[in-house]
């Protein structure tokens, strides 16, 4: 069943032009796409792309100029669905430091179950259950502040998974940590999407794309290309033209792979790959 | 540097007064607060010093720390009791312990009852910020921000925003952390475009500000967007139909510390009212003002 | 320290012997944190080390290894507590009174996500701050700020008098770059001046920090996360643990020890593990073959080698 649908979606902020009247730019362009609930679905794009709007339209934050979105069935366009449509889609954001509203992480934790008023026996259910699953439990009487910027995005991801949503949105969760955090909150979130959480992975390191079902490659406000991992990395042009990388190992493989060389072609484990290459130089 | 400055004065332990429930510290604080103002003889001051120093004890913190709230504002406290010392006048001229003439106009006179009421005041203003320190030694600034928006539920009668009034506190709470680093990282950077804030005259250092100031301000509407986004995100719609996680409960420790402070007001008061009654016990209660 | 300790120490800073050519000489650097506090923390810890002028050194730990405090004693944001660290040769900051002017003009500091300290109305006054503050000549300030503009690749009649604040992302660290820049310092710290960048953001931002090392002559350090810049940009790596330099070396060498990489929690560039591989089976790799397109010609050559 889908989850997400986007039928025809455009999306036009209002902008300044440079003799002061205002005008419009494009945040999303005739974009139709739909998510299968239970996907990990990563939206790869530069920044300017449209993957952050995009986002916004899907629980409602922004509203298309033109087209629908339709979360779970609920049009988000309708004002009444809204809460309900939040209810299913949990959201968390880039800056770590800029999503918390409590300074104890637990409170923090507690803020979506609060705001659906939720029975007090069951929000501490529910805030302890969400920390657990992000493996921060032990941290629930703390300052969030004093915590790396990984476990600040995983108490950020517990905030969201307090709600009991449907899908969670990670909107470039992990651009702003280091190697070891953007490890935390990835395996958080694919531990997530086993237990049957639909995700969608915000992002425009292509590293992090390689373990999902579903590439969604965006470039000027417009979908360009949908496809598994594999298929987005076999279009050189297409990731050339937009200015992306695959990751190293799966550049150096196909290389490899193309001269003629008996390697996997997708292979993304650097070490594996020498493997091959190494039986390859041993074989003649 | 900024870096050092933690906020609050939490001293986390595991005592009594730690246990106690911060509406309950709130309003006895506030109640000492009044007190001290009736404490008007050396014999009031006895009785508070050894309340103050009985929960001192009972809440485990160091004498250091607490005393540490002093030094902050030791010179004004010394400033305003000086002051006194000069314009407390006695009766009668002859019994001045000073008397200087400066000018036809001017004298400087110092008398003992000068003395006493400076001794007293810095007494009263010293015992004001431990007081107050000692709540804030011992109850976090979330609890603080949780007790001050239950005391002021009643207030929504009166359409008083109660909801909104803590969420503000609590949302600058934890900004203040982050706010504060990104304070420092803004100066040290400006500073390491040379810039300069430690010299030449008012004007030139006011101005120095404004590469601080407006980062700071840009930064601060970039956050309130992303939090509004994150709010909105989670739910948030205003106080309606929200529950809260945190459950305030009396215990009997709480019944036992208004009992205890209680007493202690109670006996102020009475040594309040019953000033220049004692007969023959007077010398007890001695010099009041 | 005493004052006669003090005293005794300006004097005999001048005996300290500086190699030629140095850009960062540091001798026995401690630094502590709240000294004589409960919260007192030790961050760094008898730091030696000398950099010479044109290098480019990455500088690699954990957060809280001390490689933050490092790198803000080389401009005197942070103030030496103990030891000897002189800049360039000149300046010695030691000294009682290090002339910090001079020093922050030949060493620019990036900090991370400098575009959040810019605030003037329009660009070239952002640029220009650095410049006025330094005490350059106002008729001579655009040129220089024009100069720095188009090095960091941007246009500078159409951007000067834009406002800083309605730059796309990649724009505005580029003019956050340019305000640096804009000093010509021969020494340019950066603390992760990717961060947070796209991909195509991250390898303008690197090819314009390689450029000013190779033809420009600057010396390059660079505080990165991403091992996979390092590897391929660096000429050196400095490895910080708890305050203390564990590893000094060049790229290829740090990371052929993948075992003690990855006990530090840090990742091995995906082109070091491959090449480790083939070295292990013994087929040896160019040591400075370390782009993805370097690597795969290295490995036909292996393969021509085997055939011939």
């Amino acid at each position: 069943m889908e989850i997400i649908k986007l039928d025809n979606v455009s999306f036009f902020y209002k902008a300044y032009n440079d003799d002061g009247t205002v005008g419009s730019a494009t945040g999303v362009e005739n974009v139709s796409l739909s998510i299968e609930e239970g996907t990990f679905c990563a939206l790869v794009g530069h920044n300017g792309c449209g993957k952050s709007t995009l986002a916004k339209l899907l629980n409602g934050l922004l509203l298309p100029t033109k087209g629908t979105v339709t979360v779970n069935g609920l049009e988000t366009s309708k004002k009444e669905n809204i809460f309900e449509i939040r209810k299913n889609i949990g959201m968390v954001f880039q800056n770590p430091d800029n999503q918390m509203v409590a300074s104890i992480v637990e409170e923090d934790v507690a803020f979506g179950p609060e705001n659906l008023g939720v029975p007090q026996p069951e929000i501490v259910e529910r805030v302890y259950g969400a920390l657990e699953q992000v493996g921060m439990s032990e941290y629930a009487k703390r300052s969030p502040h004093k915590l790396s910027g990984g476990q600040k995005q995983r108490i950020a991801i517990a905030g969201a998974l307090a709600i009991r949503p449907k899908v969670l949105v990670l909107d470039e969760s992990t651009a702003m940590l280091d190697p070891l955090g953007r490890r935390e909150v990835l395996d958080v979130a694919h531990k997530l999407n086993e237990q049957g959480m639909t995700v969608i992975l915000i992002t425009h390191f292509m590293e992090e794309v390689l373990d999902c079902d579903k590439v969604v490659v965006m470039n000027g406000g417009h979908v360009i290309k949908t496809g598994t991992p594999n298929e987005i990395f076999d279009d050189e042009q297409l990731l050339s033209d937009v200015g992306l990388n695959a990751p190293r190992a799966v550049q150096l493989a196909k290389k490899l792979s193309n001269f003629g060389f008996a390697v996997t072609e997708n292979q993304s484990d650097a070490g594996a790959l020498g493997g091959e290459v190494c039986q390859e130089l041993t074989k003649n | 540097m900024l870096r050092d400055v933690t906020f609050g004065q939490y001293y986390p332990a595991d005592s009594f007064v730690h246990k106690l429930d911060a509406r309950v510290k709130l309003v006895l604080t506030l109640l000492f607060m009044v007190g001290i103002f009736f404490v008007v003889s050396f014999m009031g001051f006895a009785f508070i010093t050894v309340y103050l120093l009985t929960v001192i004890l009972v809440s485990r913190v160091p004498l250091k720390s607490v005393l540490k709230s002093i030094k902050g504002i030791i010179f004004l406290l010394l400033l305003t009791s000086i002051l006194n010392v000069f314009f407390t006048k006695g009766d009668d001229p002859a019994l001045a312990l000073v008397y200087l003439k400066v000018t036809d106009r001017w004298t400087i006179e110092i008398y003992k009852e000068g003395l006493i009421f400076a001794a007293k005041m810095l007494l009263r203003l010293t015992y004001l910020v431990i007081g107050s320190s000692i709540l804030t030694l011992t109850t976090t600034p979330v609890d603080l921000t949780h007790a001050v928006e239950s005391l002021l539920k009643p207030l929504r009668i009166i359409h008083f925003p109660v909801h909104e009034f803590a969420l503000i506190m609590s949302l600058t709470l934890s900004f203040i952390p982050s706010l504060i680093e990104e304070t420092d990282r803004i100066i040290r950077a400006q500073k390491a475009r040379g810039a300069d804030f430690d010299t030449g005259g008012l004007v030139k250092r006011a101005k120095a500000f404004v590469p601080i100031l407006i980062p700071l301000l840009v930064g601060g509407f970039r956050r309130a967007e992303e939090l509004a986004n994150a709010m909105n995100s989670r739910c948030y719609e205003g106080a309606t139909k929200r529950t809260q996680m945190r459950v305030m409960k009396l215990s009997w420790r709480d019944l036992v510390a208004t009992l205890f402070a209680l007493v202690f007001m109670a006996a102020i008061f009475v040594l309040y009212g019953m000033r220049g009654q004692w007969g023959a016990l007077d010398f007890l209660n001695w010099l009041y003002f | 320290m005493s004052r006669a300790d003090k005293k005794l120490k300006s004097q005999q800073t001048v005996a300290v012997e500086v190699p030629e050519n140095s850009a960062i000489f540091a001798q026995n650097l401690n630094f502590i944190y709240n000294p004589k506090s409960p919260f007192a923390k030790h961050a760094l810890i008898d730091v030696n080390l000398n950099i010479n002028q044109g290098e480019f050194v990455a500088i690699v730990g954990h957060t809280g290894s001390g490689k933050t405090t490092f790198v803000q004693h080389l401009n005197a944001l942070i103030r030496l507590q103990s030891g000897e660290l002189t800049i360039l040769g000149k300046y010695n900051l030691a000294a009682k009174k290090p002339d910090l002017k001079g020093l922050r003009q030949d060493v620019g500091m990036v900090f991370q996500y400098p575009e959040y300290q810019l605030f003037a109305d329009t660009v070239l006054d952002d640029v220009c701050f650095g410049l006025k503050n330094f005490g350059v000549e106002k008729d001579k300030r655009e040129g220089m700020a024009r100069e720095a503009l188009e090095l960091v690749g941007l246009d500078f009649d159409k951007i000067k008098s834009k406002s800083p604040f309605d730059l796309s992302g990649g724009e505005k660290r580029r003019v956050a770059l340019a305000g640096v820049l804009a000093m010509k310092p021969r020494i340019l710290v950066m603390d992760e001046p990717t961060a947070g960048l796209d991909p195509r953001g991250k390898r303008e931002i690197l090819s314009l920090v390689s450029e000013l090392n190779r033809t420009h002559g600057v010396t390059v350090i660079m505080v990165s996360h991403d091992m996979n810049e390092v590897y391929e940009n660096a000429r050196r790596v400095i490895v910080f643990r708890d305050g203390e330099i564990v590893f000094d070396t060049t790229p290829r060498e740090l990371f052929r020890l993948e075992d003690e990489i990855e006990s530090m929690n840090l990742e091995v560039p995906a082109m070091a593990k491959f090449a480790n591989v083939l070295e292990r089976q013994g087929y040896a790799i160019d040591e400075n073959c370390k782009t993805v397109e370097d690597v795969y010609e290295a490995v036909l050559k292996l393969k021509e080698a085997k055939n011939a």
